[in-house]
């Protein structure tokens, strides 16, 4: 047996040697992925060689040893399953090399006798530094119930009557973790222990998010904020954190913690992403602008630069794809791009909105990277309101022509959906009048139908009222396909469905649009009896309208029938600015400005004539 | 139907190919190849010749080069996805003079990915598009290409398998084992690709393109992914458009289900070129199932466009097929067909469905073609394919030109000469082929007849065995085998001889692949000879029912004639005989070698020195050779003058005789002896003995014969009355006396004689009701007797034959003469059969 200490040695120095290449790598500028590549195959041979020789006590310490250093070698080569396979070998031959029979497979019975085997012997860190492998292999699935039952076998001594909590279970494990320097470690057990503690914590933190169980969350992750963490990992804590506040109305605490994240770690951009929704929230757009902005940045920085990691566990390994998704979830690019520039139009920095708008639509029909779908919830407006809202940027901002060709394209592309007749008889059918089909063919109409009339508007705005006319009559006609059977059908039928309901009043305030404008410029161009005929029929469509209501009072002075003009101009001045109760889509909302003229001529001539009627009276 | 005749170059010759795992692509002047082994070959069209070998880890199932086709991307069966950078002399060709292939081994370091479950990838705008199946769920993933490694993963999308209970397992299998496919459809207008890669890449009109697609595919003019799922589902993605809200603000899937074919889909193309593009999409699914879709035009009414799918059916198996403009070219296993996808200009004008017109298909008379690619069109303006046979063969296919015309139109008379001829080759191929089975059918026929004859005859034979056993030889076999022993002389050397006839009386006919066996025993085994038993076999060629057949088999063994000789003859079949060695596989022809043949027993014979007696005058005595050792060494020394007197004083020392004494009345009732007088009795008895196949041959009670070793016998035969044998009275017997010089002449006919007479009795014993107390058993004992003398007077003659030594002999022959005399009347005694009343 003279020849067994000799290959131990021999054997140890070869592991020694292995980690020392890594670490060399490790702490190099630029570490090299080949590297551990190398280290996992060297380190994958040696286990092979010590488990060539039959279990022996005298080289447990050294297999244990390879084993948990290949185990971490191996966590981007190989998969989970295979590492588990591995691990349950060497617990197999540690058991065996100590005599103890093994009475199970099951990974918890066999660490159980794992355990209490090794009870106090001088194996047990080593023994204790696989079963933070398998803690982690179990984290990495999400089992966290076998990682509670694992945990808690740790102290044999205890009763087991006591609850079990994986949180104060973590908070003082009785783990023996003292390093030994003749058998060198990859990653030191401590290290390895405290990056698995707070991962598990968060895990868990998350898991209770998931379900809806905020205050227990925030508990949690109050408490991961006190562990020992890497900075990145800390951040997010923060920003989770931080979410729980904003899901518990608590903005102003989740904005804290968001600005804690950011300063933490700067490219956290989930919080940035957070904060900009709490913001929105709040009603500050201009803090929102400025926080979208940001995170457009960096994104499109972060897009640019590779995120592998070199480390040798890192917290994204440990807590899985999905869960963190979850945590650092942040909206593709153009779709951020997009909130931006629809919150930029909305708050009046058109300027800044176009330009959003035109590198959205330059980033769509070009490579398109970036645009691929993604899977983390958020999803992105159809293709064609995002023209349309473009157009209507476009429009705001007075670049008419960019804003004909923009609809143009909608108008082409959506021509071959648009049905004949659209008739929603939602009393006899309603299971077909409120099928996605018929939702979307009301899109269809809908997006063909603005977009005509962001045209018309483009060209009334271009002083071609006679093009207006056209365009504005070709709305009115697509706008008129979708048919409502039922007159008061909102109140009549509760069975509609909200998004029907919506639709249906989007589609009626279009065409009130469409013929009040229509009504507008037969007045401008003095036929008046056209102009009354389009702006009472808009009125009737959208009722509500002050400046309808202004212009219809203008129209009736003129064709000198004053006492309606009158009771119009009365009525225009009880309607208040309240906003709408369905929310109107960006394009359909500025109507009130675009159509919002210098009234103060019909102001004087309605008050002169109400004096005058006062005096004849 | 007119078909149309292609003319066929053949590049090359490769392996054999699996058809499910053959991919060739072509770019350029090169030939991407795998024919499902480790190997992706590049093969130069120009030069014909493969220029360099890419060895993989595991078989390539799948292939695909990068957008700008510097990469080469290949699919292992391990799950492993390889992206190789092309090797340089791709680029600049005439570099690479060198004859032999170069050969790259990709080494794991090429891992891009790996997932057990992938099944197919392209690559699209730089995007990396992989499907995997994984626990009944088909999955897209989108990655970066070219990206560091590990690939990033840009997007996710899934759609579960069909639960495919309606199909059975056979078609469970086959959807399995036919990998998906997977093909971008661009909209028209994408620039990129406008360039020489336009036939790579499929697009499709902006009409049709947004009706099937959707808008907003169309407007961000995004690839759409189409992807023929095993399970015959057609679904498509646009690739590049983020994930939309659908109408109540939900998440829309990006993937949706166009159509399905419910079969296995092997081509996704587009095809029909109309003013802006491609104006059909076509799918055509493994069973020869074919759909196209087509857009409806807008009608007049104003409803809204919609598109049609119209389903036609062709010929299954369709193994792989590519598109022309206006053609769809496909394999199924034996021929090659192009399809006429256009429907006439006369329907259309009518506004008719277009699937009311029947497809007309024309076969190319190309078979076993397993991967297309293609169409190109080369230079002067014809249409060529490439296309890999089953057996290897790479193929250019040059279509027939002017699609409409040229295929309908009359055969030039050459192209008609060739195809007679094709066709005269093919029937002939096909008459060999059934010759040959007829010519199996038959023997395998004739075999069974043969075998059921065989088990026939078989059965007759254990049949009539049983029989004889019952009932005492009442009924003759209806194949039976007798036979007679004969002197015969050969090279003036006599011989003993037994002449067999074998009858068959049988309905049945006796076969070739019979053999008739004899099996002679030896009485007594000569210490030389190492078995006293030598076979005999007579192959039959064809015994005919009623039919005989004499064989004629020596009794005399290498040592010398040694009496009684038992012979049982049988026959057997060999069933080798029932297949010709070349019929019939080596192991079957062991094993029947081994253990094939059947056998039956005939019949059992004896021949004792009572038929090997010559009789006086029944030949010549000059005939008789000294036979013996003796006389020869005395003929020897008389010739040369020497006195032999002292010789034959001692070897002749007097004749030596024996008596048996039989009772009369026993002799009568066995042998059915009706004449009273003594003298007739007496030569009956003789007769019986000495010949008993001729009755009145013997007309003496005396009968002077040979024995077969040259001497004379005397046998006589005389009725006695025996007063001191019985207590009950005197005794009428007939007394038979041997009598000879040779001293085993007497003992053996002595034998012979009571063997023979037991044979009697055994035979009657049975017979006879009335039971009457034989001395069987001291007549049993009798014969041991005798039979032990004989033997030692056989040794006797043995000795003398080796040793000349006259004393020796002399010593022999006075002890057997005193054996004899000292009480042959006792043995005698003892030998006497007598009725004994109960």
């Amino acid at each position: 047996m003279s020849v067994i200490p000799c290959l131990v040695d021999r054997w140890s120095e070869e592991n020694n040697n292995i980690i020392l290449a890594w670490k060399q790598n490790e702490q190099s500028l630029q570490p090299n992925r080949e590297v551990r590549k190398r280290c996992y195959s060297e380190s994958l041979k040696l286990l092979q060689k010590t488990q060539g020789l039959p279990a022996a006590t005298e080289r447990l310490k050294l297999e244990l040893t390879v084993s948990y250093n290949t185990c971490l070698f191996a966590l981007v080569f190989s998969n989970p399953s295979e590492m588990e396979e591995s691990l349950t070998r060497s617990l197999f031959r540690a058991l065996e090399a100590a005599d103890c029979p093994v009475s199970s497979t099951e990974p918890v019975k066999l660490w159980e006798d794992a355990l209490r085997t090794f009870g106090c012997s001088v194996y047990l860190p080593y023994v204790h530094k696989l079963l933070l492998l398998q803690w982690m292999l179990w984290l990495m699935q999400g089992q966290l119930e076998r990682v509670l039952t694992l945990l808690t076998q740790i102290d044999s001594k205890r009763e087991c009557s006591a609850p079990v909590n994986l949180q104060t279970e973590t908070r003082n494990l009785p783990l023996r973790l003292e390093e030994d320097t003749s058998l060198m470690v990859a990653m030191a057990a401590k290290d390895l222990k405290e990056l698995l503690h707070i991962c598990t914590v968060i895990c868990q933190g998350v898991e209770q998010m998931k379900t809806e169980k905020y205050s227990e969350a925030l508990a949690v992750f109050q408490e991961a904020k006190g562990l020992p963490s890497p900075r990145s990992l800390l951040a997010h804590i923060h920003t989770l954190t931080g979410q729980t506040f904003a899901k518990l109305d608590q903005p102003h605490c989740a904005l804290h913690y968001y600005r804690k994240a950011l300063e933490v770690d700067f490219s956290c951009l989930g919080a940035l992403y957070q904060s900009a929704l709490v913001f929105r929230q709040l009603g500050n757009p201009k803090a929102e602008m400025e926080a979208l902005h940001l995170l457009y940045s960096a994104v499109q920085l972060q897009s640019d630069k590779s995120l592998s990691s070199f480390s040798l566990v890192s917290p994204a390994m440990l807590l899985g794809g999905e869960q963190m998704s979850f945590i650092s979830r942040v909206p593709s690019p153009s779709l951020i791009l997009h909130t931006l520039a629809n919150t930029c139009v909305l708050n009046g920095s058109i300027s800044d909105g176009v330009e959003c708008y035109l590198d959205l639509l330059t980033s769509l029909r070009s490579d398109g990277k970036g645009l691929v779908p993604t899977e983390n919830g958020t999803c992105f407006p159809r293709i064609p309101v995002v023209y349309i809202e473009a157009g209507f940027a476009l429009l705001k901002a007075q670049r008419y022509r960019d804003a004909l060709v923009v609809c143009e394209e909608v108008i082409t592309s959506t021509l071959d959906f648009i049905p004949e007749r659209l008739l929603l008889d939602a009393a006899e059918k309603q299971h077909l009048a409120d099928s996605d089909a018929v939702l979307e063919n009301m899109d269809f109409v809908l997006w063909a139908g603005a977009a005509r009339l962001l045209q018309a508007q483009a060209h009334w705005k271009l002083k071609d009222t006679k093009e207006a006319i056209t365009h504005f009559t070709r709305a009115i006609n697509q706008l008129v396909k979708v048919f409502v059977k039922q007159k008061d059908w909102k109140e009549k039928h509760p069975g509609n469905s909200e998004v029907m309901v919506d639709k249906v009043s989007t589609l009626e305030t279009a065409k009130g649009h469409a013929l009040a404008g229509r009504g507008l410029c037969f007045l401008e161009r003095g036929q008046l009896k056209e102009a009354l005929r389009d702006l009472h029929l808009g009125l009737q469509m959208s009722p509500g309208c002050k400046n309808t209501e202004m212009w219809l009072a203008e129209v009736l002075w003129r064709l000198d029938r004053r006492e309606e003009a009158l009771a119009h101009w009365r009525e225009a001045h009880s309607i208040s600015d309240r906003p709408k109760s369905i929310k109107l889509p960006l394009f359909l909302q500025a109507w009130a400005e675009e159509t919002a003229f210098d009234f103060s001529d019909l102001n004087k001539k309605m008050e002169e004539y109400i004096q005058a009627k006062n005096a004849k009276t | 139907m007119a078909a149309a005749r292609c003319s066929v170059e053949f590049l090359s010759e490769f392996s054999d190919c699996q058809s499910d795992s053959v991919r060739f692509i072509r770019e350029d002047t090169n030939l991407f190849l795998t024919s499902g082994h480790r190997d992706v070959l590049i093969f130069s069209v120009q030069d014909r010749k493969v220029k360099t070998v890419i060895q993989f880890e595991d078989s390539v199932t799948f292939l695909d080069l990068s957008d700008d086709k510097h990469r080469l991307y290949a699919l292992c069966k391990n799950g492993g996805l390889y992206c190789i950078p092309l090797p340089q002399q791709l680029s600049s060709s005439p570099v690479n003079k060198s004859p032999e292939p170069m050969l790259h081994v990709v080494s794991d370091d090429s891992l891009v990915l790996k997932n057990a479950g992938l099944q197919a990838f392209t690559i699209v705008k730089k995007i990396l598009v992989t499907l995997s199946l994984d626990k009944s769920v088909w999955s897209f993933n989108l990655y970066e290409e070219p990206g560091s490694k590990p690939f990033c993963k840009l997007a996710h999308i899934q759609i579960t398998t069909v639960t495919t209970c309606c199909l059975n397992v056979a078609d469970k299998e086959t959807s399995v084992s036919s990998p998906p496919v997977l093909t971008c459809i661009h909209p028209e207008g994408s620039t990129s690709v406008k360039t020489h890669q336009s036939d790579l890449h499929p697009h499709l009109e902006p009409h049709l393109f947004r009706l099937l697609f959707g808008v907003d595919a169309a407007l961000v003019s995004s690839p759409v992914i189409l992807c023929g799922l095993p399970d015959g589902r057609i679904c498509c993605f646009p690739l590049l458009v983020p994930t939309l809200t659908g109408p109540r603000g939900e998440q829309r899937s990006p993937i949706r289900v166009l159509q399905s074919l419910e079969q296995p889909i092997v081509f996704i193309g587009t095809c029909i070129s109309g003013e802006h593009g491609p104006q059909s999409l076509i799918v055509v699914g493994q069973r020869g199932k074919l759909l196209m879709v087509r857009s409806k035009p807008r009608s007049s009414e104003g409803k809204e466009a919609d598109y049609s799918f119209n389903e036609h059916s062709v010929r299954g198996p369709v193994l792989c097929a590519c598109v022309d403009d206006k053609r769809l070219f496909y394999s199924s296993l034996n021929d090659f067909h192009a399809l006429q996808l256009t429907t006439s200009s006369s329907s259309e004008a009518m506004g008719t469905e277009p699937q009311l017109q029947a497809l007309i298909s024309n076969s190319l008379g190309v078979c076993r073609v397993i991967a297309l690619a293609g169409p190109y069109t080369n230079p002067t303006g014809s249409v060529q394919l490439l296309a890999l046979s089953s057996s290897g063969r790479l193929m250019r296919v040059n279509l027939p030109q002017g699609s409409e015309k040229g295929i309908l139109s009359r055969l030039s008379s050459s192209l008609a000469g060739q195809r007679v001829k094709d066709l005269l080759a093919s029937i002939g191929n096909v008459w060999e082929r059934a010759e040959s089975l007829k010519q199996k059918l038959q023997e395998k026929n004739e075999s069974l007849k043969q075998l059921n004859q065989v088990l026939n005859i078989c059965s007759l034979l254990l049949e009539s065995n049983g029989k004889e056993k019952q009932s005492n030889m009442d009924t003759k076999p209806l194949i039976s085998c007798h036979g007679a022993a004969r002197w015969s002389s050969l090279l003036q050397k006599t011989s003993l001889t037994l002449t067999c006839v074998l009858e068959n009386s049988s309905g049945c006919t006796l076969e070739h692949g019979w053999t008739l066996c004899f099996q002679v025993h030896s009485f007594y085994q000569h210490p030389n000879t190492e078995s006293a038993s030598s076979s005999y076999s007579f192959p039959l060629r064809k015994l005919d029912s009623g039919q005989k057949l004499d064989v004629t088999i020596p009794l005399e063994s290498n040592g010398g004639l040694f009496l009684p000789v038992k012979v049982c003859c049988s026959l057997s079949f060999s069933l080798c005989a029932l297949f010709g060695p070349e019929a019939s596989s080596p192991g079957v022809f062991q094993l029947l070698k081994e253990a094939g043949s059947i056998s039956a027993t005939l019949n059992t014979l004896t021949v004792d020195w009572l038929d090997a007696l010559r009789l006086e005058g029944s030949f010549s005595p000059n005939d008789i050779r000294c036979n013996t050792v003796s006389e020869g060494i005395q003929a020897f020394l008389r010739s040369r003058g020497v006195s032999t007197k002292h010789l034959d004083n001692i070897s002749n020392p007097g004749p030596v005789a024996v008596v048996v004494s039989v009772s009369i009345e026993l002799l009568k009732s066995k042998l059915h002896l009706s004449t009273t007088s003594s003298l007739e009795s007496s030569m009956s008895v003789l007769n019986w003995l000495v010949s008993p196949e001729k009755i009145g041959s013997v007309k003496s009670p005396v009968v002077n014969a040979y024995s077969p070793d040259g001497c004379s016998v005397k046998i006589m035969a005389k009725e006695v009355t025996l007063g001191d044998f019985y207590s009950e009275g005197p005794l009428e017997a007939l007394e038979i006396r041997v009598e000879s010089s040779s001293v085993a002449a007497v003992c053996g006919l002595h034998h012979a004689i009571l063997r023979r007479l037991l044979d009697l009795l055994r035979d009657s014993s049975a017979q006879y009701s009335h039971t009457r107390n034989l001395k069987a058993q001291s007549l049993c004992e009798a014969v041991r007797h005798v039979e032990v003398i004989y033997l030692f007077t056989l040794q006797l003659f043995n000795c003398m034959n080796k040793v000349l030594r006259c004393h020796h002999m002399n010593h022999y022959s006075v002890k057997v003469s005193e054996h004899f005399n000292s009480s042959p009347e006792f043995n005698m005694r003892q030998a006497m059969v007598t009725h004994k009343q109960c």
